[in-house]
């Protein structure tokens, strides 16, 4: 994983304004959240699972930046749907697509329609997350990755489709080995 | 037969009507309980059906037991009590006692050292009485008091320890065998969860003092 190209790659966020995305780990280390789409009800459930350990990860250290590929326009919504808006996060978005593919994920049409992901819709649903019109790249896959401050990458997930996340006791252990590895004992 | 059978489903619809699952277990057996009687009074027995009702009943019996041990109260002795008040809040007694049945309590001697710098840690400790200095080259970087963890770094990484850690009084802890905590954690995601939470905030803490 080249996190030099992937830092140099810009993303926008609600206002519009555009950063390096290495700019969130230049200070500090990030946890990036690729997400499919804004809509994505797996994506939702992912981030649900996620929301309430942001406090926790804040207190580590990490900056947690969930990176989207639809319009600007999509992020209010979904940090409302999401409930996000007191919480320490950073939503952005590269519709180019430019930054999940430095970041190595994938782009796959059997990954948003194959079995597996239709089961990972059904399953989202069931457990209370609606399916949406996509708001932005459909066939976009997600995933999730630790960069420590300066760019070595601590964890990495690519989503092989729809529903596949990386484990989020996985992510934090990963975060804490970060900051445990700064300790004496 | 008839009434049984009647009485049997009208538990069956009591029994989908219950929220709680326990009790909805317990009139599903009793229903269960009713169809056996009524298959083995009437005059062509069906073994089959015996079989089949029988194997829910014995189903629903053991979940049955299962969720009342489970809900039984836990009481914990006072030094647990204490231990859970100063560190564990966040995790459930019950999860507690459990954590505490695959941990020792160990009682050290004033100025013992309980981990080497570059020795291999292979348990992760928390202080419950005492007191214990982390020490790096013989100067004392930190002290440790109750509800302090040590080993955290080793536990988490792998890693040998960077310093010594040497009691200043008498001290009592309670250590977890690394593997065995590991293992128990992975069997039990939601307590896992918890822990990093108690771990997290134990070792945010040490890293800014």
């Amino acid at each position: 994983m080249d996190t030099a190209t992937l830092g140099k790659v810009l993303v926008e966020d609600a206002d519009g304004k555009r950063v390096p995305l290495g700019s969130f780990w230049q200070d500090s280390d990030a946890l990036l959240v690729f997400v499919r789409h804004f809509a994505c009800n797996g994506c939702s459930e992912h981030v649900t699972e996620l929301a309430p350990r942001l406090a926790e990860l804040a207190a580590l250290g990490i900056r947690t930046v969930i990176v989207g590929c639809g319009n600007p326009t999509y992020i209010p919504d979904f940090v409302q749907r999401q409930r996000l808006d007191d919480k320490p996060i950073t939503v952005v978005t590269d519709p180019s697509l430019a930054a999940h593919a430095a970041a190595g994920l994938i782009r796959s049409v059997w990954g948003t329609l194959g079995p597996r992901a239709l089961v990972g819709v059904f399953g989202a649903i069931v457990r209370g997350h609606p399916h949406g019109s996509p708001q932005g790249d459909r066939y976009q896959q997600g995933g999730t990755l630790l960069v420590r401050r300066g760019g070595a990458v601590a964890f990495h997930h690519e989503s092989a489709r729809l529903g596949d996340h990386a484990a989020l006791v996985e992510v934090i252990d990963a975060a804490l080995a970060l900051r445990a590895s700064e300790a004496l004992v | 037969m008839s009434p049984l059978i009647h009485a049997a489903n009208v538990l069956y619809l009591i029994a989908y009507i219950l929220k709680d699952i326990l009790w909805l277990r317990v009139v599903t057996c009793l229903a269960g309980l009713l169809i056996l009687v009524a298959i083995a009074l009437s005059p062509h027995v069906v073994w089959e059906a015996i079989a089949w009702n029988t194997l829910f009943f014995v189903i629903n019996a053991a979940q049955i037991k299962v969720l009342i041990m489970e809900r039984r109260p836990v009481r914990l002795a006072s030094d647990e009590q204490r231990l859970y008040q100063l560190v564990f809040r966040s995790l459930r007694p019950r999860e507690f006692v459990k954590l505490l049945a695959i941990g020792r309590w160990l009682e050290q001697a004033e100025g013992e050292t309980i981990v080497r710098a570059g020795n291999e840690l292979d348990a992760i400790m928390v202080i419950f009485d005492g007191k214990a200095a982390v020490k790096k080259d013989g100067r004392t970087v930190v002290e440790l008091g109750e509800g302090r963890f040590v080993g955290e770094m080793s536990f988490l990484t792998g890693q040998a320890p960077a310093a010594d850690v040497e009691t200043l009084t008498k001290t009592r802890v309670v250590a977890w065998p690394t593997s065995a905590l590991k293992k128990f954690l992975a069997d039990n995601p939601d307590l896992r969860s918890a822990m990093q939470l108690v771990i997290g905030t134990d070792l945010v803490a040490k890293l800014r003092a």
